[in-house]
């Protein structure tokens, strides 16, 4: 994984915080209610490593329920919005109050407001990163491809293309619900390094004499 | 208006106070040429800062380890009423706006913060 | 050479309809109008709405007002919501669907200057992907079922059997309940075999299987466990109460005539059991050695009994 130099850093968790500022900015919006946020924590990692830290760092019980949606364009690769399933719950419940539901069966209508909160959460965040970065992006139907899924269990899959990961952890509450869970950014390895490049050109637009 | 000129001498000067560098970078690019910018990375740092050097206004980020940005624009508004204070931030919603605008923030801007916005509204606050 | 770009709208397999803000259409491509009987100049101008008012209460206008405001793009996904539009089935043989299943997905469409000045809709049959679906659940059933079950008996097998006494020991653990575990041996067996041939021995086993489901309650398990072993599970049961209800198996084993083409016969069964209350931390390998203990010794004290473990030998 290449490595980042403190400047890089400190970029890159400030278009983070943009983004996800935005992202979080508009749900509040179209759900009607505040959502109270603290400073998004991002960590890289390799996508191996992925599984292990996202189960060492959730509070019992550890079954998560995972919404995914794929990115194409210069930045291309997989986003996983991935909940503690006792959140996902709670998000509903807090949702069901202001969203206007469309009338689906209860276990349906669970499905579509995980699918909706994390279209707009992902396409908000990555779609305002791409936008800073300056590269391009679009965006498939997201799919809630594992509800429910404990420690123990058959992982999913990911693909060695897909090799550099971004975590972004979520801690917000909403009308006193704790949400807890992560923002995973996968990256191809050639997409990261353009990632790396935008950041680099932000941070020359903006610092032309210092680097 | 008065402006102790012992500190500020020759051109106005704005504190801008956020944790991340990048983002103070993109705030001293979009005042542009005209104003003297002190950094400050973190809220104690601000209050010092603003204490020595009594800037004409200050850009404050919400979103700080330690200190937040609401507390510190508390603590600045304690020292000098008068203090003019502009919340540049990732988290625009409704309930923070208004959060920042009790404690004293004159406007709230979100980022990526638009140079067309910020120097139209100091030009009206220093009009 | 000049292509009609507005053609191949027409031409594409999929439903493309272009709306405004407020659900206007501006825009219906051949597709809808095959699948709807609906023609473009009799809807352009009107609301979708109003041509269907199903889907407001599917969110349609929430969705579309997202695509505006917040230039996202916004979807219907076919095993949540089977179609948007009610359409008749483009799949007739080998469907079976009263509607067509779709997917939909609303994409924002930007003026020169960014701004999002109409939404397309478009519309996926999804029929294909519901069929093969369908086909792969089926199979994989049909594998489950395979790998589970005894092809003689119809019974669990021994792999599934073992699988149902973990299960039901962690109910065990959870709810503090008791359970019994027994094995049933068929006396004498291979005579079956030896005098009147394989098929008769098989014919018995499958009678075997029906009579020991019967002695039981609908909530036991009998699994076919080895050639002519059955595993018996019984939760709830504590050593008295599984005594005589193996008993009576026994009893109706002892009573039944096994007819086979060939003849009629009798045959016992010796039936060995354990249970869980005399363990601290049951686990399934010693309530079955137990249970086996058990079987053994009602085989040496001359079979057709049930015996329930006892600490005789350890």
């Amino acid at each position: 994984m290449k490595e980042l130099n403190p400047a890089q850093r400190d970029a890159l968790a400030e278009v983070v915080n943009i983004s996800f500022g935005r992202a979080v900015a508009v749900l509040a919006r179209i759900l009607r209610l505040h959502i109270h946020m603290s400073v998004p924590h991002v960590t890289m990692m390799p996508t191996t490593k992925l599984v292990d830290y996202i189960f060492s760092v959730l509070t019992e019980p550890k079954t998560l329920t995972l919404v995914q949606q794929s990115f194409k364009g210069e930045l291309f690769g997989e986003a996983v919005m991935v909940l503690s399933s006792v959140s996902g719950k709670e998000l509903v419940r807090v949702m069901s109050r202001t969203m206007p539901l469309p009338s689906l069966a209860p276990d349906k209508l669970e499905m579509e407001v995980l699918l909706e909160v994390g279209n707009i959460l992902i396409s908000s965040c990555l779609g305002e990163l791409a936008k800073l970065v300056g590269m391009d992006i679009g965006f498939d139907a997201p799919e809630v491809f594992w509800h429910n899924l404990a420690p123990g269990a058959v992982r999913p899959p990911i693909s060695a293309s897909l090799s550099e990961a971004l975590v972004i952890r979520i801690a917000t509450s909403v009308e006193k619900s704790t949400i807890e869970g992560f923002l995973v950014v996968m990256l191809l390895e050639q997409t990261w390094q353009k990632l790396v490049e935008g950041i680099d050109e932000l941070l020359a637009q903006v610092e032309p004499a210092q680097r | 208006m008065s402006y102790p000129s012992s500190a500020c001498p020759t051109s106005p000067c704005i504190l801008v106070v956020d944790d991340s560098r990048l983002a103070r970078a993109m705030v001293r690019k979009a005042l542009g040429k005209g104003w003297r910018i002190i950094e400050a990375s973190c809220g104690p740092e601000a209050i010092e800062k603003f204490q020595a050097y009594k800037p004409w206004a200050v850009v404050m980020d919400l979103t700080m380890p330690g200190m937040n940005g609401l507390e510190a624009i508390t603590r600045i508004k304690q020292l000098e009423p008068k203090a003019k204070i502009v919340v540049v931030t990732a988290d625009i919603q409704e309930g923070s706006v208004r959060m920042a605008r009790e404690r004293g923030a004159l406007a709230v801007l979100p980022k990526p913060l638009d140079p067309q916005k910020i120097t139209s509204l100091l030009k009206e606050l220093f009009s | 050479m000049s292509v009609d770009y507005e053609e191949l709208l027409h031409v594409l397999n999929l439903g493309v309809i272009v709306v405004d803000r407020r659900g206007k259409i501006i825009f219906w491509n051949r597709w809808m109008q095959r699948h709807t009987q609906l023609e473009a100049r009799e809807v352009i101008g009107r609301r979708l709405k109003e041509l269907f008012p199903e889907i407001e209460a599917k969110g349609f206008d929430w969705k579309l007002e997202n695509v505006f405001s917040l230039g996202s793009y916004a979807f219907f996904s076919q095993p949540l919501y089977d179609h948007l539009l009610p359409m008749p089935p483009g799949r007739y043989f080998g469907a079976g669907f009263e509607k067509m299943p779709q997917s939909v997905l609303i994409a924002p469409l930007r003026e020169a200057s960014g701004k999002v000045s109409a939404a397309a809709v478009l519309i996926h049959d999804e029929s294909d992907s519901v069929i093969y679906r369908r086909q792969l659940e089926a199979t994989a059933q049909r594998l489950k079922e395979i790998s589970q079950t005894d092809y003689l008996t119809r019974l669990p097998n021994r792999r599934h059997f073992l699988e149902r006494l973990g299960e039901e020991l962690a109910r065990v653990q959870r709810e503090a309940k008791v359970l019994c575990v027994a094995i049933a041996d068929v006396d004498h067996f291979k005579q079956i075999n030896d005098t009147y041939g394989h098929h008769c021995g098989d014919h018995v086993l499958v009678e075997m299987a029906e009579v020991l489901v019967g002695a039981l309650r609908p909530y036991d398990t009998v699994g076919r466990v080895g050639g002519e072993e059955f595993g018996l599970l019984l939760p709830g049961a504590d050593w008295p109460s599984a005594k005589a209800a193996l008993e009576r198996v026994r009893r109706r084993v002892e009573r039944k005539r096994f007819v086979c083409p060939e003849a009629e016969i009798s045959r016992t069964i010796s039936i060995g059991f354990a249970t869980t209350e005399a363990l601290e931390a049951p686990t399934a390998e010693e309530l079955l050695r137990r249970a086996d203990a058990a079987l053994y010794r009602a085989k040496a004290l001359g079979r057709n009994q049930v015996v329930g473990w006892e600490p005789w030998e350890d």
